[in-house]
């Protein structure tokens, strides 16, 4: 099991190397959707050949229209002969371009809220597609099911906050227009009912975020999966660098209370991992 | 003679799906008991998909079961046997999101997939993808302009289905858990609970913030989205009412027989404009079709959405001898109103109302009890599942 980290910087790299992580997920420009990471394809080859010990993801997991079709083969084209491990995507264009061109890219099912059943995750294995992202709605039980019905290599989110849904609306800024204000950053909370969530605008649009950090330190050794992801996304360095530590000592069983200390520094907040959602409304209810 | 473009209706019930199939729909989408996303509306039974299938063949028209959930582990059992059951049931299409489902389908049965817009396709090297896997037709994201969609069917071959009317998503469909996250209702298995209308605090204002998108109506430019070369023009809403799905299908029933007739005119569809901006009591917006999306496009403050009062009654028969309509009662009115009854062929008629009486022909001046049996004397034959509205001046 590999600790994969989505990090706030290429200057947190060597640190969260030494701590114990084995690969990283970089947005690129232009491409990614909830990314604060992200690089030219110029400076992920820099990063590549300046990391040889680390696995490079790269996220291009935004929604692809028409006029973005001639740079993204190309992109895809330049990715090809890089020592990337894998490209994240969402649209299916990406897929459709590495069968067309016939390229040796490995690709990573990464539909956010739509990789829940092993059949699917069969599907695109049987499409050449090595990896998948779980999504961070399904359960424990899930998960594991899913592990054992597929053998495309599998990516579980354990700790950050969950990213509930992506507009191309740009949200943020139409609410400053619309009430004639400026806006002054790109990342504000927003509230309901006494709960914190967080929305985030970039160039592609807006993301919103729940409020709690997800602390997968529980289900670690439950899971057989082959990558489990940490985002960095709003966390302070330094509890990112102690949630990371604490983490790999649960996998290596190194220190004994792992796991309470890590609910001590991020709550104990588990997403879907023990909950099952619902979907039928049940009359009177 | 040119084929028409498809006008596409939702069906809640086979109630609903009757009266869209009359009033002009060429072809209604429908929930079985399970697999749909909107888990919480009526839907089909077996037996009520074989009738469904049967009264729209009987016209002509098709009828497209949604099987787009996105699927976990235990919803797998059975639904093999349900496509299975559905496609002897002689459905004409299933619309699909998952992709094991679509090769399924296409692999063991002869029954077009339609890929949802859950799929969230929106360009053409997504749908050549989808093309090669057998997909006979893509619901596509509704956040592509027009332009974008005569590039894709410039170059692409593929029946292309598009949204033109009802409420829209804030978010990419299929990328949006808000209802999960706040509710732990599954927003992707059909249990959206509609977080998006919702009001939030933000940090250091005070104006609420909020993300509720204006609905969608493409009435001013669908002559540019038939143009296109689309082969479906999709209304939204499987939980809208009876009144809502005959006012909308027949207003772009109009249009369209009007575009092909060439007699389309600004006129008429300012005229068909007026009768659904009455029918949600929303305001609307083209959204992606004619540029970017922006605030334009949102609700901040001051929204109210009040309840629909217009729809008058149901005609559920017509004396021609007595010249007397017998009708449901749906809300409030009273001898000497204004209203009109438009018809499923169609035809709206004006009138002002002489007599009001109940079921026993007892003058009551009133008719005041929802579903109630009123006669009125009306001087001209009606058809069956017509409905009486307040007239629109």
């Amino acid at each position: 099991m590999k600790l994969t980290v989505i990090p706030n910087s290429i200057d947190h790299i060597e640190k969260y190397k030494k701590i114990g992580a084995k690969a990283f997920i970089f947005g690129l420009k232009g491409f990614s959707s909830g990314y604060i990471c992200t690089g030219t394809i110029d400076q992920i080859i820099e990063l590549t050949n300046r990391n040889p010990d680390i696995e490079i993801f790269i996220a291009m997991n935004k929604n692809i229209f028409n006029s973005e079709l001639p740079e993204l083969e190309n992109t895809l084209k330049k990715l090809e002969k890089t020592k990337i491990k894998g490209v994240l995507f969402y649209d299916l264009a990406i897929l459709n371009l590495k069968i067309k061109n016939n390229l040796s890219l490995d690709l990573v099912w990464n539909q956010t809220h739509m990789v829940t059943n092993y059949n699917s995750c069969n599907y695109y294995y049987e499409k050449g597609v090595k990896y998948g992202v779980l999504s961070g709605e399904i359960t424990l039980e899930e998960i594991k099911e899913i592990k054992k019905k597929t053998a495309m290599q599998l990516f579980v989110t354990v700790m950050g906050y969950p990213i509930m849904s992506f507009s191309r609306r740009t949200l943020l800024n139409n609410y400053f227009l619309a009430n004639h204000k400026k806006k002054d950053k790109d990342t504000y909370i927003i509230k309901n009912n006494n709960e914190d969530y967080i929305i985030e605008e970039e160039d592609n649009g807006d993301a919103i975020y729940y409020g709690k950090i997800l602390n997968g330190s529980i289900v670690l050794k439950e899971m057989d999966v082959e990558y489990v992801i940490l985002n960095e996304f709003g966390i302070e360095e330094e509890l990112f660098a102690k949630t990371l530590s604490l983490y790999q000592k649960i996998i290596d069983e190194k220190k004994e209370h792992a796991i309470e200390e890590a609910d001590h520094l991020l709550g104990t907040y588990r997403g879907f991992f023990f909950q099952k959602t619902i979907y039928k409304v049940k009359k009177n209810d | 003679m040119t084929k028409k473009v498809e006008l596409l209706s939702p069906a809640g019930d086979l109630e609903r799906l009757k009266i869209a199939l009359l009033y002009g729909a060429d072809a209604v989408y429908i929930g079985g008991r399970e697999y749909s996303l909107r888990a919480n509306a009526n839907n089909f039974s077996l037996e009520e998909i074989k009738e469904a299938t049967s009264f729209a063949h009987k016209l002509g028209k098709k009828v497209y079961l949604t099987l787009n959930i996105v699927f976990h582990n235990e919803d797998l059992e059975g639904v093999y046997e349900f496509i299975k059951e559905v496609v002897d049931a002689k459905i004409d299409a299933f619309i699909v999101s998952d992709p094991f489902l679509i090769r399924y389908i296409k692999e063991n049965f002869n029954v077009e997939v339609h890929l949802s817009t859950q799929g969230s396709t929106t360009n053409k090297e997504a749908i050549r993808f989808w093309k090669k896997e057998k997909v006979d037709r893509v619901v596509l994201a509704r956040e592509v302009s027009i332009k974008e969609i005569k590039e894709i069917l410039d170059e692409v071959e593929i029946d292309l289905e598009v949204f033109i009317h009802g409420a829209m998503c804030t978010f990419y469909s299929g990328r949006c858990c808000l209802s999960n996250y706040f509710t732990n209702r599954d927003s992707n298995r059909g249990g959206c609970a509609q977080v998006c209308r919702f009001a939030f605090d933000i940090e250091g204002h005070e104006e609420k913030f909020t993300i509720a998108t204006k609905d969608l109506n493409m009435a001013e430019y669908l002559d540019k989205l038939i143009d296109t070369g689309v082969k479906s023009l999709k209304i939204e809403g499987r939980m809208r009412s009876l009144y809502y799905l005959a006012t909308v299908i027949s207003s772009y029933r109009r249009l369209i027989d009007d575009y092909y007739n060439k007699t389309l005119t600004k006129e008429k569809i300012k005229k068909e404009e007026k009768i659904l901006s009455r029918v949600a009591n929303r305001e609307t917006s083209t959204h992606y079709y004619m540029k970017q999306a922006d605030y334009k496009d949102q609700y901040y403050t001051g929204r109210q959405e009040l309840s629909n009062q217009d729809f008058l009654g149901l005609v559920l028969s017509y004396d021609k001898v007595d010249k007397i309509a017998t009708l449901t009662q749906r809300n409030y009115f009273k001898e000497n109103d204004e209203v009109e009854i438009f018809t499923p062929s169609g035809k709206t008629y004006s009138f002002t109302i002489d007599k009001v009486y109940d079921k026993d022909m007892n003058s009551i001046e009133v008719a005041r009890h929802p579903e109630e049996i009123i006669k009125l004397k009306v001087d001209f034959p009606i058809e069956e599942n017509s409905m009486m509205r307040v007239r629109i001046k």
